[in-house]
């Protein structure tokens, strides 16, 4: 059925045979329909044989109007591989929390399978839908068929990348504020900041509803915001009760393996020093009917995660231990607090630095005062056995007596 | 920034550079704004915006000192960004102000050397006209500047695209020299057409007449 030669992959092949799905048979199931893939595969098959890449370094490609949301990739051998000179990604804004209809799908793969190689990521790592290989012919009558559904493409290079988020108060108990709608409410009023490039280099936003923080946004983005409580976990007794009687070992399971030692069971009830707890989340998913998280809930704002490229990977630390994430006041609050944080990068800020190492460079307290954020402990590392933090109050005391 | 943008491109159009300080506050908000009208839809607003980064460099070159560093990252961007107006940008803020882009210069020279940039299949046409553009505002008047690249320059005369020969040669009347004059004689009878940012103005023209007005300019 295909008009073009299917060709020859005795390297790839291999990768078949072990025991899980392998991506080269996907690939063999459309390369019959798309010379595309097809070269794609050759392409590859060279390079396992050739142990080097054959990508160049990027191009400037996009579509009118928006700096980011396609990136050029092509082949450095195009005359061996002619269908693949081309292979753009084109980055698509999914929906908060990935809830499409099928029609929606359906939609989307019916626009890549006209005007890409029909491969897709569903999702990439920044959360988009990617597209997987075009032309530079086709970027805007995609772009023309994706916005007139509706849709949108995602950032890419120095801009605000699409936000994502857990699927949050949609289908969990845990979220301790609406994700979705945050998500949403951050990506459009930042469309200028998400589609047209003006940072020292990437931004990325992730949001997660509790603690246990699925998006992994501590980990995979500058700015994390991971729903927290500041009151007192709830306990319903019978609950915890009901667990005993099913044969669970409260203690060796639940209260022993508390990190901050802070919950106890005598036997017939949990009692919990809520001053002590640092919202690790494992009680609470080891007995989700008897432990929730407290009424009063915002999130945590963190800052500073990224993954290696110029230094090291960084995780996310704690900025402002709680916001309200106040859907009333249209989280003016985080914005307010995003567009001091930008101000600073834009003055301090280098090409290809990331906030984190931005922060790292210029240090905490330079940084927490240009942003005009207060010290805190919680910017500090265990801090209350640090033996390097000093209180000013502690000085000034001292002197009076000395 | 959502409603400011809208604005601030209202004020380039009316040419009202100053007043966009007066009206947005003369800081790095205002400025990363001007960045973002780069890609606006609207070809006119984002020459405007080229404008006023230079109209920045003579007057208010404190403001966009570190802008520089950004432009020139932007034209080699891996990451999947495009540069778009970058190099128009350094050219015009060179051209009132060349202290702040030393090293800028060079990377707009490199970025025309590059055939993988600046040569069929996979150049970007749009990147390239800017960066002629670019080359025209940095030689014209002082031709030493981008002297080294003037091989590369002429040979874009001959280019199959119209938008690029007339880019080029409006470029090469700017800049000026023998050589120059030589290509120039060769394009006044060229029939394509091209879009040309001018003294602030924004017009469709004849890649002929762009040679013809140049040499009228050299000859002056
Ligand atoms: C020159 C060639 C390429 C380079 C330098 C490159 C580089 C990168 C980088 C740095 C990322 C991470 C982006 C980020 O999260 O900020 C990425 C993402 C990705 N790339 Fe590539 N890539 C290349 C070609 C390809 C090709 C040929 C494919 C597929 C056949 C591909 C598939 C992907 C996918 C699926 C992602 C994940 C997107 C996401 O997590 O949102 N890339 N690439
Ligand atoms: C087992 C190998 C690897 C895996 C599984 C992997 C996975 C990933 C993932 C998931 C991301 C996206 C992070 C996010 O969500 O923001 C990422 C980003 C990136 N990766 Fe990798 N990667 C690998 C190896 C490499 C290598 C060898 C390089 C380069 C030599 C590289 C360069 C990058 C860059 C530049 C980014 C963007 C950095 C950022 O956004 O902070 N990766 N990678
Ligand atoms: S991060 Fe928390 S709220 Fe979000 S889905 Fe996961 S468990 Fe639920
Ligand atoms: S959430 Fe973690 S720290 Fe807090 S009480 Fe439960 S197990 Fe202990």
């Amino acid at each position: 059925m295909a008009n073009h030669k299917l060709r020859k992959t005795p390297l790839l092949d291999d990768l078949q045979k072990g025991p899980w799905p392998s991506f080269v048979k996907d690939m063999k199931q459309i390369a019959v329909r798309k010379p595309m893939v097809n070269d794609l595969l050759g392409q590859l098959e060279l390079s396992y044989k050739e142990r080097v890449g054959h990508w160049k370094h990027g191009g400037l490609v996009g579509v009118i109007g928006y700096g980011g949301g396609v990136i050029g990739r092509y082949s450095d051998a195009p005359e061996q591989f002619p269908d693949v000179a081309h292979f753009h990604t084109i980055r698509v804004n999914q929906p908060s929390g990935w809830f499409y209809t099928s029609q929606a799908l359906r939609d989307l793969c019916d626009i890549w399978e006209a005007h890409g190689s029909g491969m897709t990521n569903m999702h990439g790592s920044t959360g988009d839908c990617v597209f997987l290989g075009t032309t530079s012919e086709e970027l805007e009558p995609i772009f023309a068929k994706l916005t007139e559904k509706d849709w949108d493409l995602g950032g890419s290079g120095s801009d605000v990348r699409t936000p994502s988020c857990c699927n949050g108060m949609a289908r969990c108990e845990y979220a301790c504020y609406d994700t979705m709608d945050v998500c949403y409410n951050i990506t459009m009023e930042y469309q200028d900041e998400l589609h047209r490039p003006a940072f020292p280099y990437k931004w990325k936003f992730k949001f997660s509803g509790c603690p246990n923080d699925c998006v992994a946004s501590i980990a995979r983005s500058d700015l994390s915001v991971i729903g927290t409580w500041r009151d007192d976990i709830r306990i319903d007794q019978a609950a915890v009760k009901a667990y005993a009687d099913a044969g669970m070992d409260i203690r060796a399971d639940v209260t022993r393996k508390c990190p901050t030692a802070c919950m106890r069971y005598d036997g017939k009830e949990i009692h919990v020093n809520n001053k002590q707890c640092n919202r690790c989340m494992h009680c609470i998913n080891a007995m989700p009917k008897a432990l929730r998280p407290g009424k009063d809930t915002g999130a945590t704002i963190l800052i500073g995660g990224k993954a290696p490229i110029i230094e090291g990977a960084l995780l996310s630390s704690v900025l402002v231990p709680f916001m309200k994430m106040d859907k009333a006041d249209d989280y003016q609050e985080f914005k307010d607090l995003m567009e001091r944080i930008w101000d600073f990068w834009d003055d301090h800020g280098v090409n290809r630095e990331r906030i984190g190492e931005c922060i790292e460079r210029v240090g905490l307290g330079n940084f927490l005062e240009a942003i005009e954020v207060d010290p805190k402990p919680e910017h500090v590392k265990h801090p209350r056995t640090n033996p390097y933090i000093f209180y000013e109050e502690y000085f000034e005391d001292d002197g009076t007596d000395a | 920034m959502k409603g400011s943008r809208q604005a601030i491109a209202e004020l380039l159009r009316a040419r009202k550079y100053p007043e966009v300080l007066v009206t947005f506050g003369a800081h790095r908000k205002t400025v990363r704004s001007l960045r973002s009208l780069l890609y606006a839809e609207e070809a006119l607003v984002k020459w405007r915006a080229v404008s006023m980064f230079g109209w920045l460099a003579a007057e208010r070159a404190d403001l966009i000192a570190h802008e520089v560093d950004r432009l020139i990252w932007s034209l080699n961007d891996e990451a999947g960004s495009i540069g778009r107006g970058a190099a128009e940008c350094l050219g015009e803020i060179g051209r009132k102000n060349i202290g702040l882009v030393q090293h800028g210069v060079d990377v707009v020279i490199h970025y025309i050397e590059d055939p993988e940039t600046c040569r069929p299949p996979n150049r970007n046409t749009e990147i390239l006209l800017g960066v002629l553009w670019a080359l025209g505002r940095l030689g014209g008047g002082k031709p030493m500047r981008v002297q080294k690249v003037m091989p590369v320059l002429l040979s874009f005369t001959e280019d199959p695209e119209p938008a690029v020969r007339g880019h080029a040669a409006w470029s090469l009347g700017q800049i000026g020299g023998p050589e120059a004059k030589d290509r120039l004689n060769r394009l006044t009878q060229d029939a394509g057409v091209t879009l040309l940012y001018e003294n602030d103005e924004l017009n469709e023209k004849a890649v002929a007449a762009i040679a013809q007005e140049a040499l009228a300019h050299l000859n002056r």
